[in-house]
């Protein structure tokens, strides 16, 4: 088990790592999820030994290894850019870790795991090509097999598919799934793209300024984000956000036309209670969630329709709902035009409510 | 707003064949994605459009004018590349301007259109900063803005979210395909990513190899590919494939013992060639349902890996060797090496030719 306690780390003013504290489990798959410069290279490299925190402990399993060098924590790193030697062939790339003389491994073992590693990701016809002659997906393949082939304890990844070819992208992060349940390792890995994340990972932490705000497995986090910025991260497409007054024992959506979603006047005493003074509310809700119609059904809204998008198995439609944009799942038998006008329920059970000003969810129970 | 007709268009690089023999028309209007892998020859398509390439061979019309030997600027199209391309030490409204300016366009008309594109890119707030210091999404909101100012007939765009980051590009999509629609200016967008071609396209041109595979709706495209490569490609993830025996009436799944009988008269109709032979069954992983009870000679089949998406998930199983994916909610419960039966949606299937690829019913 790797351990992190109160990790903190800047550079200058800058604060990368802000008393984090996580854990990830033997064979797990644990992924940060975060924006681009939410600490996350920074956490990868303190767990590798690339960094020094300026405070804080990592630990595996019990042992404190805060100051231990990188070779000695026997960690397997992959990078975004893979750092393969170019000038070898794709077998002395892998053989590589297995020849450093910390671990003196004979030759003869040498070839058996090279060979077995070739053939597990499909790359033995090309163990004789120089590394510079194979395309993107190629090396990362190669890349992955140099990482396996030392049996590390944790292995770490930072960005190791974004920046690939998207079909590529998903061929590979249902390979690294495999991999990862057919040899039970454990996996650290970083990324900003949520669909990577929530297909690949055992548990999420989302990562946001330094800091983790919420772990959970993909689906605990999908329908339970604690904040606007758990929602806005995860999701494809993602949360809809609507900004809301409450008023006459109604919410309003904001903006100069009367348009109210209907809600439990006991939901509306409770929230009243959370929001304050000027009662505007952050209202959430997923695309999935919100029901279209052409017909006028009691306490749906009117709105215009702005585009269709497709996306293969389903359809969305973007929606103007008095001044702001929505988006919603469309069904079979829908089929909007631009311009056009429809009716849309945000049904209370599926709404998410969030704080204005602190953008944390309201829990009403 | 145009219409854009290639008619026959080849462009060679000495013995490299970029563009092989392109015929497309893109009506008035219109949002056209020309989508395949890299170096499939979309973005030298868009070049010569663009007038940034002289073609080998072909002519390029735009409304039943020959625009084939004019340059660039005779044209009349506005283009976003990947990368914005903007002037980095002019501000944000110099930068709009510029075109307009180049033109020599009265100021009170630059007036006029700059006041125009500011409030659809909402970039009032923006004007006076230098272009260099903004960030990637507002970079790009400007570079759009300066392609659109002066009211282009075709409006070119060369994979123009693929530089920002996943959740900013999701919605810069959801921005351009509804500006796109509101301003009606016929557009001509190249990519690689399926997703943005099938959430923004009217019509799809799937291209390989500098060829065109296959042109139509995104809806069918994807409903209706005419070969493997068009089926594997759309879709997330792709459609399934598994190699079938075809015996009277029934497809023999190879590495199990399961037989489909066909019901459906048009594919036992396309199949009787077939007779005895090897063909490949395609479906798509939201036409298999999955069910907690097994039922005699069904198909039944091991977890072996389930993979989230939110509100559904993709549950992955073996078919001889190869991986067959399943798209489900989240009502039965799943766990890898639970064994359960499936069944698949004959209304959905597709057969295609074992050797060529290409679709026998789709």
């Amino acid at each position: 088990m790797l351990e992190l306690k109160n990790i903190s780390k800047s550079f200058g003013d800058i604060v990368a790592v802000d008393d984090l504290s996580l854990r990830v489990e033997d064979g797990e798959f644990f992924v940060i999820l975060g924006p681009t410069g939410a600490g996350k290279t920074t956490t990868l490299r303190i767990v590798m030994g690339l960094e020094k925190p300026d405070s804080g402990a990592v630990y595996y399993d019990g042992q404190e290894i805060t100051h231990l060098s990188p070779p000695l924590r026997n960690f397997a790193f992959m990078f975004e850019s893979h750092n393969l030697y170019p000038v070898l062939d794709v077998y002395d790339n892998l053989a590589f870790p297995l020849r450093s003389p910390l671990f003196r491994v004979p030759e003869e073992e040498v070839r058996k795991r090279v060979e077995s590693i070739a053939a597990e990701l499909h790359i033995t016809h090309l163990l004789k090509r120089k590394v510079s002659h194979l395309s993107g997906g190629e090396q990362q393949r190669v890349a992955l097999g140099r990482a396996l082939i030392r049996k590390p304890r944790i292995y770490i990844l930072d960005e190791p598919i974004s920046s690939l070819d998207y079909k590529l992208r998903e061929e590979l992060q249902t390979e690294f799934k495999r991999i990862h349940e057919e040899y039970g390792i454990t996996i650290l890995s970083a990324t900003h793209d949520n669909i990577s994340a929530m297909a690949m990972a055992s548990r999420i932490g989302i990562m946001e300024r330094g800091r983790i705000i919420q772990v959970g497995t993909p689906r605990e986090i999908y329908i339970d984000p604690v904040s606007v910025s758990v929602a806005r991260i995860i999701g494809a497409p993602s949360m809809n956000f609507v900004e809301c007054n409450l008023a006459e024992e109604k919410l309003f959506v904001e903006g100069d036309r009367d348009l109210p979603i209907p809600i439990a006047s006991s939901t509306f005493r409770a929230l009243k209670g959370r929001v304050g003074e000027q009662g505007k509310v952050l209202v959430g809700i997923w695309p999935e969630s919100v029901l279209v119609s052409k017909e006028m059904n009691e306490g749906w809204l009117e709105a215009v329709v702005e585009n269709v998008e497709y996306h293969g198995a389903e359809r969305f439609v973007n929606l103007t709902l008095g001044e702001q944009s929505i988006k919603a799942l469309l069904a079979d038998e829908v089929n909007p035009q631009h311009g056009s006008e429809v009716f849309v329920n945000l049904s209370e059970e599926k709404l998410y409510f969030f704080s204005v000003d602190t953008g944390m969810r309201i829990y009403l129970k | 707003m145009s219409t854009v007709r290639l008619e026959n268009l080849k462009k060679y690089y000495g013995t490299v064949k970029a563009i092989d023999g392109v015929n497309l028309n893109v009506e008035s209007r219109s949002f056209v994605v020309l989508l395949g892998p890299s170096g499939c020859g979309k973005t030298t398509t868009l070049r010569c459009i663009a007038g940034l390439e002289v073609p080998t061979d072909g002519k390029i019309y735009f409304d039943d004018r020959d625009v084939t030997g004019l340059s660039p600027s005779e044209r009349n199209v506005g283009m976003v590349f990947q990368f914005y391309a903007l002037y980095p030490h002019m501000s944000v409204l110099e930068n709009i301007t510029f075109p307009l300016r180049a033109c020599r366009v009265p100021p009170k008309t630059i007036e006029e259109k700059v006041k125009e594109v500011v409030q659809i890119f909402q970039l009032k707030d923006l004007l006076k900063y230098k272009a260099s210091i903004l960030p990637p999404g507002d970079q790009q909101r400007v570079a759009l803005a300066r392609a659109v100012v002066r009211d282009p007939g075709v409006l070119l765009l060369d994979e123009p979210l693929s530089a920002l980051d996943e959740k900013f590009r999701e919605k810069m999509r959801s921005e351009l395909g509804k500006l796109q629609k509101r301003l009606g200016i016929t557009t001509i967008y190249v990519t690689h990513d399926q997703r943005e071609a099938m959430a923004l396209g009217d019509v799809i041109v799937v291209m390989r190899d500098g060829l065109i595979l296959q042109v139509g709706s995104p809806q069918e495209l994807y409903e209706h590919p005419n070969s493997i490569f068009v089926g594997n490609f759309l879709g997330t993830p792709g459609m399934n494939f598994v190699e079938c025996r075809y015996e009277k009436g029934s497809l023999v799944l190879k590495g199990t013992s399961y037989r489909l009988k066909l019901e459906r008269q048009d594919l036992i109709a396309h199949l009787v060639p077939y007779e005895g032979r090897e063909v490949i069954m395609g479906i798509r992983p939201e036409y298999v349902h999955v069910d907690g009870k097994l039922k005699d000679g069904g198909l039944s089949l091991e977890v072996v890996a389930i993979e989230p998406a939110g509100r559904y998930r993709l549950i992955d199983f073996l078919i001889g060797e190869k991986v067959f994916r399943v798209r489900t909610d989240w009502e039965l419960s799943l766990v890898p090496g639970r064994r359960v039966g499936l069944q698949m949606r004959e209304d959905r299937l597709c057969i295609f030719d074992k050797e060529s690829g290409r679709a026998v019913v789709s």
